[in-house]
């Protein structure tokens, strides 16, 4: 008989392996064996192996595995091993769970004086195994069993996707269409003005008479949406520089905001280059005054 | 030729007519800025972003920076800002809100 250790510890490389016989296969063999009483039972340390989480990634434990020689023969010490069997934080795991006579087993099968010198991987990857022991134990002291709930709704289920190529064409669409069209989701390839389809349009550059245009046009005003995406539609911001120009923004599927300055490239930066979760504190540039949140309910609003 | 200016986002941003002479100007001007090799174009943003002339074809060549960009999706360095400079000198007055100095400095 003989054995294979297989040092469970990479994800894509293949994990390190090494086929142990004779001496060091009883030696093995007699550091997995369970505890006797007294001493070896280890005070504080429980007899039962505790759950060990297998998909981490990192150092995962000891595979050992017992593997037939020309000269293979049957030996005693070692007889309540399974075949197979997972050797983790001083346990024999799985099936026939139980603390290992060893507690630092796997250390000793690490050591660079250890079985896994056969591997010829070299004293560096002997170190790192070792820190990676020590780190596992803790990563199963405090491994979360419980259920977690997996976040399966999107922060803005019905917000529109955040698809920059379609807009950013640097043709037809991306110089035709304003920050109006792309906050609205609605290309219209006629660089829509808030009110103009309704015949209301704007008189002037602030937010009451921009809002009211876009009220005319369907858009609903939801000063209190305080950026929360509403059940329906998706979530629009209005801002203006006072007798300057107006500007619009959308929230997005993952709660963040984008926006199409003119004719230029939708982006999802502000004026400073960051990401923007807020457009009420956004950098944005000349356009000082926040108006409101609105609502765009799909398929409701005509623009022009 | 037409010639304009990204300035605004929701507003219609201002565009005129470029005489031919001037136009001619420009486009020989053009074709002596020094080819990029490699360049990326600016990060959208709001505020001034640039002077544009359209060519025959009705695409866009788009002046900001120091760095044009021609409808083939090349660059072209600007030293000093001199070709987006002369660009904005071709509007007529009262077209743009404000001078070509103030507009860099958006």
């Amino acid at each position: 008989m003989a054995l294979r250790i297989t040092v469970d510890i990479f994800s894509g490389r293949p994990n390190p392996s090494v086929i142990v016989t004779g001496a060091e296969e009883e030696d093995l063999l007699d550091r997995l064996s369970p505890p006797r009483r007294g001493r070896e039972a280890g005070e504080g340390r429980s007899t039962r192996a505790p759950r060990i989480p297998e998909a981490t990634l990192g150092y995962r434990g000891l595979i050992i595995e017992r593997v037939e020689t020309a000269a293979g023969r049957k030996r005693k010490r070692g007889a309540d091993l399974p075949d197979r069997v997972r050797v983790a934080a001083g346990y024999v795991v799985g099936e026939r769970s139980r603390a290992t006579r060893d507690p630092g087993v796997e250390e000793w099968v690490l050591s660079p004086r250890g079985p896994i010198r056969l591997a010829g991987l070299g004293e560096e990857f002997s170190g790192r195994a070792i820190v990676e022991v020590d780190r596992f134990r803790h990563v199963i002291d405090k491994w979360h069993w419980g259920r977690v709930k997996w976040p399966l709704r999107k922060i803005c289920a019905c917000a529109p996707l955040w698809e920059p190529g379609w807009w950013n064409d640097a043709g037809q669409v991306q110089w035709n269409n304003n920050c109006y069209n792309y906050g609205t989701n609605y290309r219209s390839d006629t660089y829509a003005q808030p009110g103009l389809a309704a015949g209301a349009m704007y008189n002037a550059i602030t937010c009451a008479e921009v809002k009211a245009g876009a009220i005319a046009d369907a858009l609903i005003d939801t000063p209190k949406a305080n950026n929360k995406c509403p059940k329906e539609g998706h979530l629009v911001a209005l801002v203006v520089g006072p007798g300057w120009d107006f500007h619009w923004y959308r929230k997005g599927r993952n709660g963040y905001w984008t926006h199409k300055p003119g004719g230029t490239q939708a982006t999802d930066r502000d004026n400073s280059g960051n990401l923007i979760p807020d457009p009420r504190t956004a950098d944005r540039g000349g356009y000082t005054d926040f108006c409101t949140f609105m609502v765009v309910m799909h398929g409701h609003v005509k623009i022009k | 030729m037409t010639a304009g200016v990204l300035l605004y986002s929701g507003r219609r941003d201002p565009e005129w007519t470029v005489p031919a002479e001037v136009g001619a100007g420009l486009n020989a001007a053009l074709q002596g800025l020094p080819e990029l090799a490699d360049a990326s174009p600016a990060a959208s943003r709001l505020g001034y972003r640039g002077a544009w002339v359209r060519t025959e074809d009705g695409s866009r060549v788009v002046a900001f920076n120091g760095l044009v960009r021609t409808p083939d999706g090349r660059f072209r360095t600007d030293p000093g800002r001199a070709w987006e400079r002369a660009i904005l000198e071709t509007a007529p007055a009262g077209v743009l809100p404000m001078g070509a100095d103030a507009l860099f400095a958006m």
